[in-house]
């Protein structure tokens, strides 16, 4: 069996998710490289935007940040920013949402902007960006995270963006048309609403990984779903792929 | 009829202490050869507003203490790391904090610029982002049933400040695609733009060009700055200096470090 990292993994099972005909808004970090994944593999016609604008995005390399050269330069073409918001992502053009954050809970809510209290914050974080919208806007929400108690809570302190809320219909009861958070991608497992409760249950285990180490790095109860499968380990080719372009990222960036 | 101005401090001169100051994100063009001729000044109390998010530029500001209110949707360096005297202003509570997101500030521009007080939009109900902003409100769709939608009021700066590649004589301004330029001049009340060199002839009377320019009527000052967005890029003409980045993300971790930042990039006539 091959050799690799957990992270490896959880950007290998991410990238499996996406198909050829998605059109797909991606995060900057490890969004970026799931998608960029897909893409280099089994989904090479899949559209992926970029916040800065890029439309039917394809670099070689990763970007470092949303206002990489790299992306524009690999563009069919850059709209401007307001554009891409209000006649892309709200004029609902957009398929898949591909999030991280820095904390998530049980509901796949997420927080980018403090830990601590609004107005006396322990950590100050950039900020929501256009993550709200963005999981609200979008038809369905990937989520990846590496998982642990810090970052995997019980409860919050702020909502930067909502997935299925307080579970059950509470997202529906907002307003909100879209299906929210439909997978969780972690370093550990593979993440899914339970149907009725909403509440994220792992549904398939990465090789390797036990139910006590997914307990562990989580704040909450953990639940699992009836039938837990084991994540296909990754291929020869998916690693391949994904080193090479790892390894063209760094020297590109080591060189600028 | 906009002017060419003698000089930076010239075309800088209608932002005053108090001013409301709309800035651009890092890759649209900002003006930080002009944000380090108002650090300079001493300028204070102002409200920044970056559309929609901020790096250096929000950073230094804050950290020469010009800032009093911030309303942005992100402040961070990207690759290089937490914006250091952003953070430090939030845990210290030197600065009111006015989180949005990028398609609220976005919005909130173009209500200003059609002249309508406030805008709908979607996507921020259930988020704590809209439950901190009291001036935020949600309303029934009068059109529809059970249809909540977030209404936001129109943002009107006192001056938008950026940096474009070029700009003619008549004060017209060649923004390219980086079209949210024009919706922030469209906005303001006052517009001041650096660029990098004057084009000769008018940039509207060519129709390859005229697309992608902010017509001068628009535009109440500009000057002429090379490089003016160092160290911090012009899309398609350079790239961030991460050298220089880097640097500032050593120093700007202490409050000493951050003075001598100043010292040698800011108070420096020779600024590069």
């Amino acid at each position: 069996m091959a050799d690799y990292k957990p992270t490896e993994m959880m950007t290998i099972a991410a990238a499996r998710l996406l198909k050829n005909d998605d059109i797909c808004f991606v995060g900057i970090g490890q969004p970026s490289a799931a998608c960029n994944l897909a893409r280099l593999t089994h989904a090479p016609e899949i559209t992926l935007i970029y916040e800065s604008g890029t439309l039917a995005t394809k670099p070689t390399v990763l970007p470092l940040s949303i206002g990489d050269g790299e992306l524009c330069d690999t563009a069919l073409t850059t709209v401007s920013v307001p554009e891409m918001f209000r006649y892309w992502l709200q004029g609902g053009r957009i398929k898949v949402g591909f999030l991280g954050g820095a904390q998530i809970d049980k509901f796949a809510n997420l927080n980018t902007t403090v830990v601590g209290p609004y107005d006396k914050p322990k950590v100050r974080l950039p900020g929501g960006g256009g993550a709200p919208e963005i999981a609200t806007s979008c038809g369905e929400i990937f989520i990846i995270m590496a998982q642990g108690k810090r970052s995997f809570v019980e409860k919050l302190d702020f909502v930067t963006s909502i997935g299925h809320v307080s579970g059950g219909d509470s997202r529906q009861k907002l307003g909100v048309k879209t299906k929210g958070p439909t997978k969780l991608i972690t370093d550990m497992a593979v993440w899914a609403p339970d149907p009725a409760t909403k509440e994220m249950t792992v549904v398939s285990i990465h090789p390797g990984v036990t139910r006590e180490q997914i307990q562990e790095n989580t704040g909450w109860t953990v639940k699992f779903a009836a039938s837990v499968a084991e994540t296909p380990a990754p291929t020869a080719k998916e690693l391949e792929v994904l080193r090479e372009l790892h390894a063209r990222t760094n020297r590109a960036h080591a060189a600028a | 009829m906009p002017a060419i101005a003698r000089s930076l401090d010239d075309a800088l001169s209608p932002i005053k202490d108090g001013c409301v100051l709309a800035v651009p994100r890092e890759s649209s063009g900002a003006a930080m050869a002009a944000t380090r001729a108002l650090i300079r000044r001493g300028i204070k109390r102002l409200t920044l507003i970056a559309l929609p998010t901020s790096s250096l530029q929000a950073d230094l500001l804050i950290g020469a203490g010009c800032v009093d209110t911030l309303e942005t949707s992100a402040v961070s360096l990207g690759e290089f790391g937490a914006a250091p005297r952003f953070t430090a202003a939030i845990l210290k509570g030197l600065i009111r904090m006015k989180d949005a997101t990028c398609p609220a500030l976005h919005a909130a521009f173009q209500a200003s610029e059609k002249g309508v007080p406030f805008i709908p939009l979607r996507g921020l109900i259930g988020s704590d982002v809209l439950k901190n902003r009291p001036d935020w409100k949600i309303i029934d769709n009068p059109f529809a049933n059970d249809d909540p939608i977030v209404l936001l009021p129109a943002i009107k700066p006192d001056v938008a400040l950026f940096h474009a590649p070029l700009a003619d004589r008549e004060g017209n301004v060649w923004i390219g695609r980086q079209r949210e330029l024009a919706t922030m001049a469209h906005a303001a009340e006052r517009t001041i733009v650096t660029v990098e060199k004057l084009h000769d002839g008018n940039l509207l009377a060519d129709p390859a060009l005229a697309a992608g320019t902010l017509p001068g009527f628009y535009v109440e000052q500009v000057a002429v700055v090379e490089r003016g967005c160092w160290p911090l890029p012009l899309p398609d003409r350079y790239a961030w200096d991460a050298e220089h980045l880097k640097e500032y993300v050593s120093l700007a971790a202490t409050d000493e470090g951050f003075a001598k930042y100043l010292d040698k990039y800011v108070h420096e006539k020779k600024a590069a």
